[in-house]
């Protein structure tokens, strides 16, 4: 950092800080979309020059590291990059995430000269796939997904809307309205940031402004870099599956290399191994893979790490076209890149480091997408038979156990970290018509470890008045998460129905990728998978162990069982009996 | 001559502001006495009463009962008891299902990329937490009755727990109290003794885990506040007071001690609610200007809180502890950065502050107790922004020395730079993140702070203001002499306030007349109620009326007033809620620049009582002396040497103390002004002026060069 003062470096990162909050809160306060407005499924970020990642306000992992892919097409435009201009990508096979992530990205000029580019992603409420979800696991293809491509295509030009493109997606979208509402958010978020970016030259200028560009960048190499020193030399492998969706694809295994280079003060991360693109929506893109597998390493590193590509380039992550993790080809659907694998390969990453560090050591997190978190249709007799169409977020857990603590138990995801909201029960049924019948954790539900998973939640929900159709992709029935460093795997998850009346006793499995269609008088069931364990569960304070069955969450007899703890329960305060439980942790 | 007095308890310091009949407003500061809050402020009144030559007893003797009288509140309390979780043990009784509400809450905010942290345990632990079978639904329809054997039996095993107080949270009692009221009833015949608070009592809000853990604090302390009152209360009347003490609550107001024993929740975080009255009033007399931005820097935190057309911005997602009880309460927005936040250079190299604090003890370096480690007190020390010996009134000395050291060896030498140089880069860079929280909160409110008026106090806020009004584009700003003590001198200022509310759901396009204005109508007894047993003479009385809604499909709600649109008898009539659509549109055009062609569904009600307070009226307008630029050296107290990143060097530097300055009187920057709890530093090209009501304004602020 040379050449800008200390004071500068803060005074002009804040400025960014600030930017990137006031782009999100534009967004996030103007979108129709339910997941942007509500569960944050967003992320904006500055990028320099070059189409590199500056500043990235707080996003979900899997946005992150990313940004930069996206916008790198603008420059390949036949027209060129021009003031005025706002760019719509949201390919996979272009450098987006999904089809469902729409990213905006406005060039800010400055006296004629190209200086930053303003960024806004955001998951739209519909985008004109063949069935009403933004995610088509069973898709074989690109055209059974049925999404529209916009593969990094002017959709503004001298700041006004270009009529065509605008055209062309009202009449391929469901709800026209929502989906011109949510472009004039994005829009909005992206032309905030370019104006503010524009002050920020006016007071700067450019050339100071490409100097602190670069200082920024190289700011956060060396944090990294310093991070990166504290690690061993060395190669590792670490193997990953996800479950068949039956009659399409068998599981799916992830085969992770890692080396790791201290003395360069890189680590590679090579994804080459691995089988080609399947014929379903599970297939991952460039994105994807490359912001997973760094956020595997990142959920390593201290949290305060720049998200700038000075610091995300020293993590390279090596892929293959044509791979189920790798770069996505057309026709291959890309329709759940965020998700599924994206949690497998999150999980994988983050798991192999155990055998570099017990530094922040974590088990893998929670499988998904279980029906708690179900894509719900259908009609509400309440409201005149409006129909209704949207994502819920209830009833999945999912942390996995860490070195030094118990997992995190609103997780929800790999790819969110636990940044999603959880629905309140009563706005749910407030707002469609249905009644939750239960949500609670299971006991005995935990990947056990000298620091547990968080508990698997059952959820139960049941249509009123009319049927209801539930879109999930339930993967963690199979293959359980795994456990770290002699902790336990987690618990597996699970999809089924019953029919009220008759009670639980009349139980009929799900399939685990399916849209199911529930009756009045049915129920559905979801277990969430909990993640793995991390440390041998002998090794737990039996403390801990003691509250856990005085709070329920656990059996007296699976205390003793996998953690050789035995508990006196006689009183109001349970307490360890100390001498057994000496005794059945030596016999072990 | 008799004084109003109002005592604030925060972290550090317990202030005392004292007004006389005179109109004269001090503040008096002592140190905090955890564990016997009284202690703290009993010193803090024993420093006043020395100020004015009067035994404790004749000061105590002279403190007015009217309008409130002394006031002081139980917010640390409460808070602190919540944080450290020593409420009192309760028991819940709740819907068979949903024992595990208290945990999911609505997923607690966390960083995405940060594991290295414990999932907070739940309010109430799982083992008091007893399923009862019942169901209620979304319309109030009654899904599965109320099984009386579960009650009983919860009952029996609460009472072998020996709990203070059964709370019992039930889904949709919002929407149908039959089953919680029940429970009550069938509690009482059952355990008299024990105390009992219900859901759709404390916080009637259709989100059941607000609902549930709002009562469940409430029930939890109970007991706490009340013997907290009582205790206070007979102290100080031993020491000669004669009337009874008030409390602060969060929504900027004053209860009486029985009003706020009997719902303790709304307790919690009264202090810095108090600072935007203050800023309110300050920025309506001395220029005119409903709409300000209020600052209060102290030693650890840094607090930003907005008035909006006069009325002070309010919201629900305050998290206290570890819940977010979804109360309505003064929004208050809150960052580690205050003259003790720690100043340190990352691994990359670059300079950050906070979040870490000194705190008091060990404190800055230049405490000279202990602390090694370089503070934004020390920088502004080394750039000669404090002076070394007259800090808090000249009670304690700093060493500049220490400063020096502590900079050097922990910021300049590590960056190659000067020892002044690193000094001014710790101060700018806490500038920008005061800067950023300050930004945070108003886009979030969707205020645009261009046009408001920054009202700036906090013993720290003076060194720091210019710049971060000029990072704001602000061009008007406010600093009081009492800055030191802003949120005691708003207590003093607080009308007496009472909140109620209750859910009904309403859609403006099929609107349920008789349902909402029966709502309506129990909330104006209720208010009325309070007035009758407060004693609130009739033309002081206001009542103001909200309604919280949203557009189908929106989960969260908005708050908008509808006081004008009612009857005398608080009813909605068809046309009056057209004009509630229409406000609503408004509202959410004014906070998220757009609005829908929507219908609207309206969720919640809620009443405010106000007693009015007409202490502000007293405070006269000082007499003018004319537009007075300072030249003559009459009235400095000297001068020193101080750094400017304009003339990149120290120079001489005239030094005023606020005792000599009146109203009229202009100086010139670059200069230092001395108050007794606050320093201000005018920069050069800026000019401070004194205010009819002898506070200090800066104005023409130039935009947008944070670096000055």
């Amino acid at each position: 950092m040379a050449k800008i003062e200390s004071y500068l470096m803060s005074v002009i990162s804040s400025r960014l800080y600030s930017i990137g909050l006031e782009m999100t809160n534009t967004l996030m306060r103007t979108a129709r979309s339910q997941l942007m407005s509500v569960c944050h499924d967003l992320s904006t970020a500055i990028c320099d020059r070059n189409g590199e990642v500056l500043s990235l306000a707080e996003s979900i992992p899997v946005h992150c590291a990313n940004m930069g892919l996206t916008v790198k097409p603008c420059f390949e435009h036949p027209e060129g990059i021009k003031e005025g201009d706002m760019f719509l990508n949201n390919s996979p096979y272009r450098g987006n995430t999904h089809h469902a992530d729409y990213t905006y990205i406005a060039p800010v000029f400055f006296g004629g000269e190209l200086l930053f580019f303003a960024v806004t992603k955001g998951h739209q409420a519909d985008i004109g796939n063949s069935i009403p979800s933004t995610y088509h696991s069973n898709a074989h293809d690109l055209y059974e997904e049925g999404a529209i491509d916009w593969p990094c295509i002017k959709i503004q030009k001298e700041y006004k809307d270009v009529p065509d493109i605008i055209a062309i997606a009202k009449a391929r979208i469901r709800v026209p309205e929502v989906w011109y509402g949510d472009h004039l958010a994005c829009v909005g978020s992206a032309r905030t940031g370019e104006r503010r970016l524009i002050e920020l030259c006016e007071d700067y200028g450019a050339e100071l402004l490409k100097d602190f560009s670069d200082a920024y960048q190289e700011y956060g190499s060396k944090r990294i870099q310093e991070e990166i020193r504290k690690f061993p030399e060395g190669h590792w492998e670490y193997d990953i599956k996800s479950d068949a969706i039956e009659g399409m694809v068998d599981e799916i295994n992830i085969h992770i290399g890692c080396d790791i280079k201290p003395s360069e003060g890189k680590i590679i991360i090579d994804l080459r191994d691995n089988r080609d693109s399947v014929p379903c929506g599970l297939n991952m893109c460039e994105a994807t893979v490359r912001g997973s597998a760094i956020t595997g390493i990142l959920n390593r590193l201290p949290s305060d790490v720049p998200g700038n590509e000075g610091a995300m380039n020293h993590i390279e992550v090596l892929m293959r076209e044509g791979c189920v993790v790798g770069k996505s080809k057309m026709p291959y659907s890309s329709s759940l890149a965020t998700t599924n694998l994206a949690d497998r390969l999150i999980s994988g990453v983050q798991a192999l480091m155990n055998q570099v560090t017990s530094e922040r050591g974590m088990a893998e997190g929670g499988a998904v997408q279980c029906p708690a978190v179900s894509v719900i249709s259908g009609k509400d007799w309440r409201k005149g038979y409006q129909p209704y169409v949207n994502q819920i977020f209830l009833g999945m857990t999912g942390g996995p156990g860490v070195n030094g603590h118990d997992g995190w138990i609103t997780y929800q995801y790999p790819c969110t970290g636990g940044a999603l909201n959880w629905n309140s029960v009563e706005v749910l049924e407030q707002q469609y018509p249905v009644l939750i019948v239960e949500e609670e954790m299971l006991p005995d539900s935990v990947g056990a470890g000298a620091f547990d998973s968080a508990p698997s939640c059952k959820f139960v929900m049941t249509p009123r008045g009319e049927a209801m159709t539930c879109a999930y992709s339930c993967d963690g029935i199979d293959n359980p998460p795994k456990g770290a460093v002699g902790g336990l795997d987690g618990h597996r998850a699970a999809a089924w129905k019953y029919s009220l009346p008759e009670g639980e006793g009349s139980r009929a499995d799900l399939p685990p990728f399916a849209q199911p269609e529930i009756k009045v008088g049915e129920a559905i069931v979801s277990e969430s998978s909990s993640g793995g364990g991390y440390g041998d569960p002998k090794k737990r304070d039996p403390q801990l162990v003691c509250r856990r069955v005085r709070e329920g969450w656990i059996t007296p007899e699976f205390a003793e069982r996998v953690y050789g703890v035995a508990i006196d329960m006689s009183g109001e305060e349970y307490k360890v009996i100390e001498d057994k439980t000496a005794e059945l942790r030596s016999g072990r | 001559m008799s004084k109003y007095a109002c005592v604030d308890v925060g972290g550090t310091f317990t202030d005392a502001a004292i007004l006389e009949t005179s109109g004269d407003i001090r503040v008096f500061k002592a140190p905090t006495t955890p564990g016997d809050w009284t202690e703290g402020i009993i010193n803090s009144l024993k420093i006043a009463a020395g100020h004015y030559n009067q035994t404790l007893a004749e000061f105590l003797g002279d403190i007015s009962v009217s309008g409130g009288g002394f006031a002081t509140h139980g917010s640390t309390i409460a808070t602190n008891a919540i944080v450290e979780k020593k409420v009192g043990k309760i028991g819940v009784l709740c819907t068979k299902g949903f024992r595990d509400v208290f945990l999911f809450r609505e997923g607690p905010n966390k960083n995405p990329f940060d594991m290295d942290l414990d999932y907070p345990e739940p309010f109430v632990p799982r083992y008091r937490t007893l399923p009862v079978e019942e169901r209620i639904n979304s319309e109030g329809g009654i899904e599965t009755p109320l099984n009386e054997d579960d009650v009983r039996a919860g009952i029996k095993t609460l009472r072998e727990y020996q709990v203070e107080a059964i709370c019992v949270c039930y889904l949709w009692s919002t929407a149908n109290e039959a089953h919680e009221r029940r429970t009550a009833e069938i509690i009482r015949q059952e355990w008299p003794d024990v105390g009992v608070v219900l859901s759709c009592e404390v916080n009637p809000s259709s989100r059941e885990y607000r609902r549930w853990v709002s009562a469940a604090i409430d029930a939890s302390l109970r007991r706490l506040i009340s013997t907290y009152a009582t205790n206070l209360n007979e102290r100080l009347a031993e020491l000669g007071f004669k009337g009874k003490i008030g409390m602060l609550n969060a929504s900027g107001g004053v209860m009486s001690a029985e009003e706020i024993v009997s719902k303790p929740l709304y307790t919690i975080d009264s202090g810095p609610a108090m600072a935007p009255v203050a800023g309110r009033n300050y920025a309506i007399g001395d220029v005119n200007d409903q709409n300000a931005v209020v600052l209060d820097m102290g030693g650890t935190t840094f607090d930003v809180s907005c008035v909006i057309k006069g009325h002070i911005s309010v919201s629900r997602e305050a998290v206290i502890g570890d819940e977010i009880p979804g109360i309505s309460r003064v929004s208050v927005h809150s960052i580690g950065a205050g003259g003790g936040s720690i100043a340190w250079v990352d691994s990359g190299g670059m300079i950050r502050v906070g979040p870490t604090s000194a705190g008091s003890v060990p404190g800055p370096a230049c405490y000279g107790r202990g602390g090694e480690l370089p503070t934004v007190t020390d920088a502004n020390l080394v750039l000669g922004y404090l002076n070394p010996d007259f800090f808090n009134d000249g009670m304690m000395k700093l060493s500049p020395e220490r400063s020096t050291k502590a900079i050097r060896e922990h910021i300049a030498d590590k960056l190659n730079i000067s020892v002044v140089e690193a000094a001014f880069a710790i101060w700018a860079t806490v500038n920008v993140n005061m800067i950023a929280a300050i930004k945070d909160i108003t886009i979030w409110q969707g205020i645009d702070p261009r046009s408001y008026t920054m009202v700036a106090g906090g013993g720290a806020c003076g060194l720091h203001a210019i710049p971060l009004a000029e990072g704001l584009e602000m061009s008007r700003l406010l600093i009081p002499r009492t800055a030191g003590g802003l949120s005691a001198v708003g207590g003093i200022f607080t009308d007496t306030v009472s909140e109620y509310n209750s859910s009904c759901l309403a859609n403006t396009r099929d609107f349920d007349h008789e349902k909402v204005n029966k709502v309506l109508k129990s909330l104006a007894d209720k208010a009325m109620d309070f007035f009758e047993r407060n004693n609130i003479a009739e033309p002081d009385r206001r009542v103001e009326l909200y309604m919280e809604g949203h557009y189908p499909f929106q989960v969260w709600d908005l708050s908008v007033d509808i006081t004008p649109f009612v009857d005398k008898d608080f009813k909605l009539d068809q046309d009056s809620v057209k004009l509630v659509e229409a406000a609503f549109h408004e509202e959410h055009e004014r906070t998220f620049t757009i609005k829908e062609d929507a219908n609207v569904e309206c969720v919640y009600w809620r009443v405010k009582a106000i007693g009015a307070n007409h202490v502000a009226g007293m405070i006269p307008e000082q007499e003018y002396h004319s537009e007075n630029l300072i030249v003559s050296p009459a009235k400095r107290t000297g001068s020193r040497k101080i750094y400017f990143k304009k003339y990149n060097e120290a120079i001489v530097t005239p030094v005023f103390s606020g005792d000599n300055l009146v109203y009229g009187d202009v100086i010139q920057g670059p200069a230092i002004v001395e108050e007794p709890t606050t320093t201000i530093v005018v920069l050069p090209d800026y000019s401070i002026k004194v205010t009819k009501y002898n506070n200090y304004l800066i104005e023409g602020l130039k935009t947008r060069a944070s670096e000055q």
